[in-house]
């Protein structure tokens, strides 16, 4: 069955190990991901960033299950997920992850109280006391508690991405994915929303995985990981917007070009970049 | 503005499908009842009958009342079905409008749409019509010696032709009527957006349906009575008929929401279950549609029923004398047999509504759909979901179906025959059994495919944007 995931010292909620995916045809594949290692620490948030086309959508929906590699493995916690069968593993995305994308969250026929309890709803068991009392806690926390019975089309565009993250931590999941969360957003329901991620981890030792091409979003990140072309090409903690910004631009530019103009075409998919940064993901096997 | 209906026409072809089914149906259906009527003449006149001028009018009328009923199935279905694609546009028409289309523009549009579902209906139904008459024929000529010839005539394809390229036109611009409104404002919103109908159009049309239904109630009222003193009450009878089904077709989401509100909450605490009633109750307009389509296929069946139970119930009063009694039983029997037969068109046209209402409401909630996979709709719930959504609705339709028509089938009785004493609705409980079974049943398939297309939404496409 299973093998167990590689062994590090910390606690890790998501492990990836050597992820490929390939599209198109067999004759001119495109490389979504070619050998991605990666190992995020529970509690934290980690932001992946890249440019569109850099792989970074196709690597959130492999470590969510969404999509299946074409080859490596993704554990979440201990449980390796590559492989499982659809239902196991929608219950798993049910009970142990939470999601948080750009716009459509949620859904339009339920209001914002069955929107946040629909992880309950599908499970059709009633939260537990303890459930209830985390739910409401949520809803407080969240500012949502005079908004339970609006519909999703009532709600501003801030309050429904509320909403989707109330839905996403309702259930206390190992991981939450979130995908552009502030990206449909004006500036300062963007800030609230990704604060609200930043205090989930930071109140309630929630790990979240966080894509964004934007340096802002990416600042309330303990750690920050720069994809191009379907490889990670920098890894390094977070900062500032501004520091982001500038680090960025700087391996864009540098690694960036020589990789776009010239390894692109070249570099065997699965060869994993060598990164010159501090906190190193943990090599493959 | 051609060129943008004409490309979207291609690339959804799909989805007008059952408008298409539709159509070919009833072009078939008006081709075989032309050439049976014609073969029939023709048959007489060899038998030495010297005018047969009445029977062809005699035939012609009933043959064209049957008709009458395919074509408004058939028309309720088809623009529901392009009510349907047309909200699913919503988005694109108004960014149409944002870039400067006006509403005229879109409903003309929409007439190419129209003219299409149309004609290939027409051509599909036309061609089955002629090769079951032709293959009919040859049949009954080999099993009984009956020596019929097909009976040519240029009606036969113009007839029909006529009659499916108008109802699917008309079908088309009402169904396009509301979308052609849309604010352009909406093309540049990115949110979900509210799918319901806007609201005063809504009333219009309730306030129109309740109208109708009224005025037609009352017709059906005087019909009863005149049919007390005369056998013409019918001709009373059957334009309040038509007025009040209009009438509660337009109206329809005024009454099936509470309905369908009172029934979806005591499903269970299943999360499909619960879903499907929040889906049924999210969306009153396109639910009613639905609910519309079934009532339609029921009332009819339950019409022709009622009204020939009753007839017979009165036939057995008046003949005391058991051999004629036996014969005038044949004869209805005989006659309901062929009513059932006429009917069974309309019922079918009614069935294809249903398959297509959930298919399209799949098509159009994937989004959602995958929004839910994501965070774990597991594919036999999502199933489960839309299986339930189409016994509710079904089960509903079925009931008012069966209320509606004891209505009809007790006042187009007693509308008739009233002269011989005013008899009370006859109606056996094996025939409820049998109509909400097979409602049931039928709602059991129709949501085998839509269900497996719901399952099978990718949740990845959760992310995707809009």
């Amino acid at each position: 069955m299973s093998t167990s995931a590689p062994n590090t010292v910390q606690t890790r909620a998501v492990v990836a190990r050597n992820l490929t995916k390939m599209f198109g045809s067999p004759e001119s594949p495109v490389h979504a991901l070619r050998g991605v290692d990666l190992d995020v620490a529970a509690g934290s948030v980690t932001a992946i960033m890249g440019p569109s086309g850099s792989g970074k959508s196709t690597l959130l929906q492999v470590l969510a299950g969404l999509d299946t590699p074409t080859s490596g493995q993704v554990w979440l916690a201990e449980q390796e997920i590559t492989g499982m069968r659809d239902e196991p593993l929608t219950l798993l995305r049910r009970q142990r992850m939470g999601f948080v994308f750009q716009a459509f969250n949620l859904l339009p026929a339920l209001s914002a109280e069955e929107n946040i309890r629909l992880p309950f709803l599908l499970a059709g068991s009633r939260p537990s006391a303890d459930d209830e009392a985390w739910i409401r806690a949520v809803v407080t926390r969240l500012g949502l508690t005079e908004r339970l019975s609006h519909r999703p089309h009532q709600l501003s565009g801030g309050q429904q991405q509320r909403v989707a993250i109330a839905r996403a931590l309702v259930t206390r999941p190992d991981v939450i994915f979130a995908d552009e969360p502030s990206g449909a957003l004006d500036s300062a329901s963007g800030d609230e929303v990704l604060g609200l991620l930043r205090s989930a981890s930071t109140e309630y030792g929630q790990t979240v995985v966080l894509i964004t091409h934007d340096p802002r979003a990416a600042s309330v990140a303990d750690r920050v990981i720069l994809m191009s072309d379907g490889a990670v090409i920098d890894d390094f903690a977070g900062g500032t917007a501004e520091q982001i910004s500038a680090r960025v631009s700087g391996r864009m530019n540098g690694h960036g070009a020589a990789h776009i103009a010239g390894i692109a075409g070249v570099q065997p998919s699965g060869n994993t970049t060598a990164l010159p940064t501090s906190t190193t993901p943990a090599v493959a096997e | 503005m051609r060129l943008w209906a004409l490309r979207e026409l291609r690339e959804t072809a799909g989805r007008y499908a059952a408008g298409v089914a539709v159509v070919a149906v009833v072009a078939a259906f008006a081709v075989l009842l032309l050439e049976t009527i014609e073969v029939f003449i023709r048959m007489l006149s060899t038998t030495g009958m010297q005018d047969a001028a009445p029977v062809r009018a005699a035939l012609t009328s009933v043959g064209l009342a049957f008709l009458g009923i395919a074509v408004l199935t058939a028309a309720i279905v088809i623009s529901g079905t392009f009510a349907t694609v047309y909200a699913g546009r919503r988005r694109d028409i108004a960014l149409l409008r944002l870039v400067g289309a006006t509403s005229t523009q879109i409903k003309r549009a929409s007439r190419i749409d129209g003219l299409a579902v149309g004609a290939a209906g027409a051509i599909a139904g036309i061609a089955a019509g002629i090769l079951v008459s032709v293959a009919a024929i040859g049949i009954l000529n080999a099993s009984f010696g009956a020596g019929l010839e097909f009976a040519w005539t240029p009606q036969l394809v113009i007839v029909p032709a006529v009659v499916c390229l108008a109802v699917s036109t008309l079908a088309a611009s009402s169904g396009a009527k509301i979308v052609a409104r849309v604010s352009p404002a909406e093309g540049a919103r990115s949110d979900a957006g509210s799918t319901q109908l806007p609201a005063p159009a809504q009333r219009r049309r309730g306030i129109a349906g309740i109208v109708l239904a009224v005025v037609g109630s009352g017709f059906l009222a005087l019909g009863v009575i005149a049919g007390l003193v005369s056998p013409f009450g019918l001709l009373i009878a059957f334009p309040g008929g038509v007025l009040s089904i209009v009438g509660i077709i337009l109206g329809a989401p005024a009454f099936t929401a509470p309905i369908v509100g009172g029934v979806t909450r005591l499903l269970g605490r299943r999360g499909s279950d619960l879903l499907a009633g929040a889906n049924l109750r999210a969306n009153p307009v396109r639910t009613a549609r639905t609910v519309v389509s079934v009532l339609i296929g029921v009332t009819l069946v339950t019409m022709f029923t009622v009204a020939g139970e009753m007839y017979l119930a009165q036939t057995r009063a008046y003949f005391g004398d058991a051999i004629e009694l036996e014969q005038v039983s044949q004869f209805i029997t005989v006659m309901l047999i062929v009513v059932y037969v006429l009917t069974a068109f309309s019922v079918l046209v009614a069935a294809i509504g249903l398959g297509s209402n959930l298919s399209l409401s799949v098509l159009q909630r994937q989004r959602e759909i995958a929004v839910l996979r994501s965070v774990g709709l597991t594919a036999r719930q999502a199933r489960r979901m839309v299986l339930v959504e189409s016994v509710v609705v079904a089960g509903i339709g079925a009931v008012l179906g069966l209320l509606l028509g004891v209505l009809y089938g007790f006042v187009g009785a007693n509308s008739t025959f009233g002269v011989q004493g005013f008899s009370g609705p006859v109606l056996s409980p094996w025939f409820v059994v049998a109509v909400l079974g097979g409602a049931v049943g039928f709602s059991v398939l129709a949501s085998i495919l839509p269900g497996r297309r719901a399952s099978r939404v990718h949740p990845a496409e959760a992310l995707r944007d809009s």
